[in-house]
């Protein structure tokens, strides 16, 4: 890579080099910019196989690279070359399937809805995700007729990916209480702090465009395909980590109530701001559902494990929120607050007795 | 007394006592094969005994006869990277104090193995090794990055909402993913990126908040180092 004016033998520009190498010590990991013109040409031949460079080349990097570089049909066309062909690695097709969620499109769904049977599970589990994040009524079907997968992880994500398939593509009321009811199969017992337990409590605070539109762009990951709102969000500071609560673009300001109430929806997504960087990182899906007394409530991370749950009744012209831990692992707490036309207010008590994480095993010597 | 050195301070520091091996118990090494190991035992004992953290390894997926998603050549990479960030940070004198090498086995994986960002840190909500120790958690794939890690990482583990650990694929040349493994342990402890491809905490030259990092980027600074001392996951004297 010294400027001697000799091509180097790989033939490959730096930009090219550094985003597809195996040998990795020029190569960044991230951080890249997109590639353009020659490069991203050459990129998608290789990735075709239509072109072998005289570098060892890491799939799943060149897949990166693309995905961060182009949307097109071409680059689906190559993605679902790499997701279908069982002689690549399961990095390259789990990256491909990932970089397919992202593009968004009916053909790219399509090619992950013709993918959820990848003899791979690790392979699969990715394209049950994407299509979680982008899905529509295509998916639903294969989804619904699918067998979840053995894996109660896997399978809670699987369970999330119907049920967001279904808000998404505008099912039903059957179909939506179905995949909300294997959603909740695995969680356990809603709990909330026990009396006399330490709590930490934390409340929300309202914050408006320009700020909300700000953060929006700072969004690092899915947003599920819903429209967000940039008029209105909701800041909640957590311990260490500060969320920002925003809020599907359907609930407009002055009738939210009205909004929540009219069909099930993705109502939010909450999201966690990094201390430093300031990148927002969505990390918890909020799913209402009207009731006759009001609103069923779910509250899920990103992967399917619940997180909480609960309801909010009927309250004047407003909806009172009462929601508890619902998952296995968070530590007990409770949610309360109140949802009027144009502004929400929610309380979070936690117990500062968090349940203890998994240690996995230990590698003997 | 170059011995009774070493059995002192492995009992002091290490809490192992003879018989020893060096590789196993001063070092923390666990698997076979060449390391290219740079460090001499008297540096590493230096080390080990003031501002030195310990470090808790996962293998996400793993089994103990490699039928999961690591192979043995996989699992002696990691344990490379590990030596090479030691390296790293010893010029700066920050060692790496106890390893403790722990897995997770595939039925309890599940996804775990196919990271985004979120899911790093749903990784490091579900698991986590010993509260005195750093978590590194080495998986197949992480499909949005090289690795994931917070900027001054907390120390109690149960904090929840943050990564409590450094998520990382592991895919790359063992070189360079000793120096991914400092680069975004180095975050843990404190270190933003430096605005310099040659440091390992590497550049950002957009600002977006992702790091570049290459194989030239070994150095650390004084001041970095001292950063990376006052960290909470930094151990008592031994």
């Amino acid at each position: 890579m010294s400027n001697t004016g000799d091509p180097p033998a790989h033939g490959l520009s730096p930009p090219l080099l550094q985003a597809i190498a195996a040998d990795a010590l020029d190569c960044p990991v991230d951080g890249l910019p997109p590639l353009e013109g020659d490069d991203l040409a050459e990129l998608k031949r290789i990735l075709r196989g239509e072109s072998t460079p005289a570098v060892p080349v890491d799939r799943a990097r060149a897949i990166r690279a693309l995905v961060r570089s182009d949307r097109s049909a071409e680059a689906t066309d190559v993605l679902a070359r790499v997701l279908g062909n069982m002689e690549e690695g399961t990095r390259a097709r789990a990256v491909a399937a990932y970089g397919l969620g992202t593009i968004s499109s009916a053909d790219a769904e399509r090619v992950l809805v013709g993918n959820l049977s990848a003899e791979d599970a690790d392979v699969r589990a990715e394209v049950v995700t994407a299509l979680g994040r982008m899905g529509s009524a295509e998916a639903l079907d294969r989804l619904r007729s699918a067998p979840p997968p053995a894996n109660p992880r896997a399978g809670r994500q699987f369970s999330l990916a119907r049920l967001l398939v279904a808000l998404r593509a505008g099912a039903g009321e059957q179909e939506v209480e179905e995949a909300r009811r294997l959603l909740r199969a695995g969680a356990g017992e809603p709990v909330e702090p026990g009396p006399g337990v330490p709590q930490r409590t934390f409340e929300s605070t309202r914050i408006d465009a320009p700020e909300v539109r700000e953060l929006l762009g700072m969004v690092d990951g899915s947003t599920y395909g819903i429209p967000l709102n940039g008029r209105v969000g909701f800041r909640v500071p957590c311990g260490r980590t500060s969320y920002v609560l925003f809020l599907n673009s359907q609930l407009e300001p002055g009738r939210f109530v009205e909004g929540v109430r009219s069909k099930a929806l993705i109502a939010g997504i909450l999201a966690a701001q990094d201390r430093v960087t300031r990148r927002v990182t969505p990390r918890y899906l909020i799913v209402t559902t009207p009731t006759s007394k009001g609103l069923d409530l779910l509250v899920t991370r990103t992967d399917g494990e619940l997180a909480f749950a609960g309801e909010a009744a009927l309250d004047g012209d407003g909806l009172r929120l009462t929601l508890r831990t619902a998952g296995d692992r968070g530590a007990p707490g409770r949610i309360e607050g109140r949802l009027s036309g144009s502004d929400l207010s929610w309380r979070l008590a936690v117990s500062g007795q968090a349940r203890p994480k998994a240690q996995g095993r230990e590698i003997p010597a | 007394m170059a011995s009774i050195s070493v059995k002192a301070r492995a009992s002091s520091c290490l809490g192992v006592t003879p018989p020893l091996s060096i590789r196993r118990h001063v070092f923390g090494y666990i698997w076979g094969g060449s390391m290219d190991r740079q460090l001499s035992l008297k540096r590493q004992l230096d080390l080990i005994r003031t501002n030195a953290f310990n470090l808790c390894v996962f293998l996400v997926g793993h089994e103990e006869d490699f039928s999961g998603e690591f192979t043995i050549d996989e699992a002696r990479r990691m344990q490379f990277a590990v030596d090479v960030m030691r390296e790293l940070y010893s010029q700066v004198g920050v060692g790496v104090r106890r390893i403790f090498w722990r897995y997770i086995p595939v039925d309890e994986a599940g996804g775990y193995t196919s990271v985004d960002a979120s899911e790093a840190t749903d990784l490091t909500e579900d698991f986590s090794g010993p509260n005195d120790g750093i978590d590194v958690f080495f998986v197949t794939t992480v499909t949005d990055a090289g690795g994931w890690s917070n900027v001054d990482g907390p120390c109690d583990k149960s904090e929840k909402g943050e990564r409590t650990g450094a998520v990382l694929e592991v895919g790359n040349s063992a070189q360079f993913l000793g120096i991914l493994l400092a680069h975004e342990v180095g975050h843990y402890l404190g270190l933003p990126h430096a605005g310099n491809i040659t440091n390992v905490m590497g550049d950002d030259s957009d600002g977006d908040g992702i790091g570049s990092i290459n194989g030239t980027s070994v150095n650390l600074t004084t001041s970095q180092g001292n950063r990376m001392k006052s960290h909470c996951s930094i151990r008592p004297s031994c």
